[in-house]
């Protein structure tokens, strides 16, 4: 379904692949559409497109035809990975953390600043935080590069753009998840036993507040392990998340239905991996299970 | 009950602690997993490291179609000729010595003995006839084949009328490649040198990559996508001169401001591209200025006009819409102050060249910049009418076309309506079409203000992006179209036979029989003035009555470490890497 709708949807674009700001002769530009099939009917394309893929052989790209499609993607996916993964685990953390803060002492300015930083966070767009941060810390203190991929350090500021949005949003919904949670009976009651009120928050409260939040994980991870275009354009970054805009822009065909495929793929089994955690969290959902 | 609970509550801290464990052992199983994906830095800093713009589409000579793959494959080649890095004149690259018969159509190269490609197998002559004839060939779809029409028999080939054994690309022996040519083309070697016309592997099938071999002083090392190609040494390589630069980074970055951040932290040695917001910084600033080149560069800057459409049909319109434009002002307001004004369809006039040098000299740059068209005088829309180029002075040259009150006057002749003068038809609204981003939106709404101001023309702007505009520009399906021209070689027959009635670029539908004529003749010349001459009457019509608006010649803009030495400025941009050396830091 997501393969057809892409199929056709890009090859409604005006333009070609093979466009260019000068022109070959018409005939010598039909050699080319000839060369890549181009020039088949429309259905005839779509199910040699289709037969690629399901024999995972999607053939070269359009706009870098020294490289197969799968390479392409396979290059720059690992990289996504690396960067996504860890600033998901950066930023969640970190917002569990602040969260668990701001909720336990609620209404406080603690509480204040770290709803302004979910705030802030979320609405921020990041290409404003990526040239602040380069500022500071590359061209500023020096500590890290401003761009590339080269050793370990590179990944310093990428991540930690990336991370942010993901720590807001943690935060976000576990402080509002525990300020909610501690007024339920049962922390009440715990409280009542003695327990302190950072412990009924850990201990009792957090599981069911982290509830929504694995919610939402599912597609922010899949968004993250996918690549982010201006992260990766910024920090020249050679991650998949440029091949979803180059592609449709350079009108390459397999390539951008590669990556639709991909991030369709990854938010598939992120999905499926979050209903496996709430399962596990929230023991309703098992007794409610057939 | 509370022991229960106590109960409960170890088996389910026994049970806690073999899901901790296997949580731990999955945390650091992903760990090493995520470890092993970071790529090996590679070793050592490159001698030379370009931040080279977008990733190369492709580094096979036949496929490649941008800048920033041409100046990896001219380091990864070598063509029959090479070019001088400061003057442009070709000198011997595989070929040692060529001739040319007196007709200027038959050439012959004699190449050196006992080329090799870089793993060692033979190189001759019938290496260079292979591979362009694989250019030329119509069924492998070449983008650039065009450039060896002028052979005798491509032509024919190419539109299907013809045969790969009828093309004039011979061999005599293993080391002389001759070629016929259909009309004297000056420019020929310059072609020899450019990427199109590099020799090509045998087993290279339409891709290039580590396993293809390559004839030029560097091999392709690693080509790590949308991130860096390193070029080493060819230990096979038998050229004129080795090279001082050992290793060769090209790093891929979209985006300007990127490039340019790399620069700063000395991370690169050369950025091919900045922002032009930071242009003004870099001109003035003492730090950045030296670094800082822009230089005349062999490219206009225009809009095409579509003379289908009212009231563009009408000269007058045409001719108002010219003289309204104060493009001295449009240089220095939105360009950054580098290019100057183009008032013909040549760009780089002897006036233009001579200001340029005034600035260079002004900012204290000791370049030496001749003209890159030395041959030609050159045309001028002036608003008298056109004059040749070289009856203009540096100190006319910015406001020679400039003359809004005639423009009112010619409108107002014309029947139109216009500010301060009664009676009339309104002007209907033109729409611009350009490529969304760059500076061409802010370009377009400067022009949107000054015709609006100077002629109450009202105009719309259509941004499109990239590929839907050259579909829109393509179909003829636009009023005004924003465009530039990069020379191939720097000769005058690479912007003057853009607009004849059959070239595939025209793209304006329109057609002159003169000019066609004049353009033919051009080409047809063996005498440089009689050639010249023609070149003047057809770019002189097509300034008259043609559908283009000259706005700018371009300049090239790259931003260089004063360590990398041997980088001069030449009008085609084109910075052969055999002549970089390494200063002391």
């Amino acid at each position: 379904m997501v393969f057809t709708l892409s199929f056709f949807i890009i090859r409604a674009a005006p333009g070609g692949p093979f466009d260019e700001a000068r022109d070959p002769p018409a005939e010598v530009k039909k050699a080319i559409e000839a060369r890549y099939n181009l020039d088949a009917p429309l259905w005839s394309q779509y199910l040699d497109q289709l037969q690629g893929w399901l024999l995972l052989d999607p053939g070269p790209s359009l706009r870098q035809p020294d490289h197969d499609v799968a390479s392409i993607l396979g290059a720059g996916l690992p990289i996504s990975i690396v960067l996504g993964t860890l600033a998901l685990v950066l930023g969640t953390t970190i917002g569990i953390l602040l969260g668990l803060l701001a909720a336990l002492r609620s209404g406080s300015w603690i509480d204040q600043l770290v709803v302004a930083f979910a705030s802030i966070g979320i609405s921020l767009p990041l290409y404003v935080i990526a040239g602040m941060l380069v500022l500071a810390f590359s061209f500023g203190l020096g500590w890290v590069p401003p761009a590339g991929w080269e050793t370990p350090r590179s990944l310093i500021l990428p991540v930690t753009c990336l991370a942010l949005a993901p720590a807001a949003q943690a935060a976000r919904l576990i402080r509002s998840g525990l300020i909610e949670m501690k007024t339920q009976e049962f922390a009440r009651t715990a409280r009542a036993k003695g327990r302190g009120s950072f412990d009924v928050l850990l201990r009792h409260c957090l599981r069911p507040a982290m509830i929504p939040l694995v919610s939402a994980l599912g597609p922010t991870a899949a968004a993250l392990l996918t690549g982010s275009l201006v992260i990766e354009q910024i920090f020249a970054i050679p991650g998949v998340g440029m091949h979803f805009i180059q592609g449709a822009l350079n009108r390459d065909y397999p390539l951008v239905l590669g990556a639709v495929l991909l991030y369709t793929v990854l938010l598939q089994l992120l999905t499926l991996l979050t209903d496996v955690l709430l399962l596990m969290l929230d023991p309703r959902l098992r007794e409610e299970a057939p | 009950m509370p022991r229960g609970r106590i109960i409960r509550g170890a088996g389910s801290g026994e049970k806690m602690s073999v899901r901790g464990l296997l949580l731990l052992l999955s945390m650091a199983f992903v760990a090493i997993w995520l470890g092993s994906l970071i790529p090996d830095a590679l070793p050592g800093r490159a001698d030379l490291v370009i931040g080279n713009g977008t990733d190369p589409g492709s580094l096979h000579p036949h496929r490649a179609t941008g800048i920033a793959e041409g100046r990896v494959i001219l380091a990864l080649h070598e063509g029959l000729l090479l070019l001088d890095p400061a003057t442009l004149e070709p000198l011997p690259g595989c070929a040692v010595s060529w001739t040319v018969s007196a007709d200027g159509t038959l050439w012959r190269f004699q190449l050196q003995p006992q080329l090799a490609w870089s793993d060692g197998s033979p190189l001759d002559a019938s290496d260079f006839r292979r591979s362009w004839l694989d250019l030329l060939d119509p069924t492998q779809g070449a983008p650039y084949g065009d450039l060896l029409e002028i052979v005798v028999g491509a032509r024919q080939w190419r539109r299907g009328q013809g045969s790969r054994q009828q093309v004039q690309i011979r061999t005599e022996g293993s080391n002389t490649l001759v070629v016929e040519l259909i009309h004297p083309a000056p420019w020929f070697p310059y072609l020899c040198a450019q990427t199109p016309l590099q020799p090509v592997h045998i087993s290279s099938r339409g891709t290039a990559g580590v396993d293809v071999p390559t004839n030029g002083p560097w091999k392709l090392q690693q080509w790590r996508l949308r991130d860096r190609i390193r070029l080493v040494p060819n230990s096979n390589y038998r050229g004129p001169a080795r090279p001082a630069l050992e290793i060769i980074d090209f790093l891929a970055a979209e985006s300007g401001n990127t490039m340019l951040n790399l620069f700063v932290a000395g991370m690169s040695d050369w950025a091919v591209r900045v922002p032009a917001a930071a242009i003004p910084v870099l001109r003035s600033d003492p730090d950045w200025s030296s670094k800082w080149r822009a230089d005349p560069y062999l490219a206009i800057s225009f809009y095409r006009l579509n003379l289908e459409r009212p009231p563009l049909d009408d000269v007058a319109v045409r001719r108002a819409l010219s003289l309204s434009i104060d493009r001295m002002q449009l240089c220095q307001d939105v360009l950054g102050g580098d290019p100057e004004p183009a008032h013909g369809f040549v760009p780089w006039a002897p006036a233009a060249m001579e200001r340029q040098r005034r600035k260079l000299q002004k900012r204290g740059v000791s370049t030496v910049l001749d003209d890159p068209l030395p041959d030609y005088q050159g045309a001028t829309l002036t608003a008298q009418g056109v004059i040749p180029s070289i009856e203009v002075s540096a100190e006319q040259w910015p406001k020679i076309g400039y003359d809004p009150q005639l423009a009112r006057e010619l409108l107002a002749k014309s029947g139109w309506k216009v500010p301060g003068m009664a009676g009339g038809r309104s002007l209907p609204a033109i729409e611009i079409l350009l490529p969304s981003g760059g500076t061409n939106t802010l370009v377009a709404e400067w022009l949107q203000l000054c015709w609006k101001r100077e002629l109450g023309l009202d105009t719309r702007i259509r941004a499109m992006e990239w590929r839907s505009f050259l579909d829109a520009q393509r179909s003829v399906d636009y009023d005004i179209s924003r465009s530039n021209w990069i020379a191939d070689f720097p000769d005058v027959a690479t912007f003057l036979t853009l607009f004849t009635s059959d070239a595939p670029n025209n793209r304006t539908g329109w057609s002159d029989a003169e000019y066609d004529r004049h353009v033919a003749e051009a080409l047809h010349h063996t005498d440089v003035k009689q050639r010249q001459r023609s070149w003047y009457l057809a770019e002189k019509i097509l300034l008259e009555r043609g559908p283009i608006l000259p706005l700018w010649s371009m300049t090239s803009g790259n931003l260089i470490s004063q360590q990398i030495t041997g980088f001069h400025a030449n009008p085609l941009d084109q910075h052969d890497l055999r002549g970089l050396d390494r200063g002391a830091p």
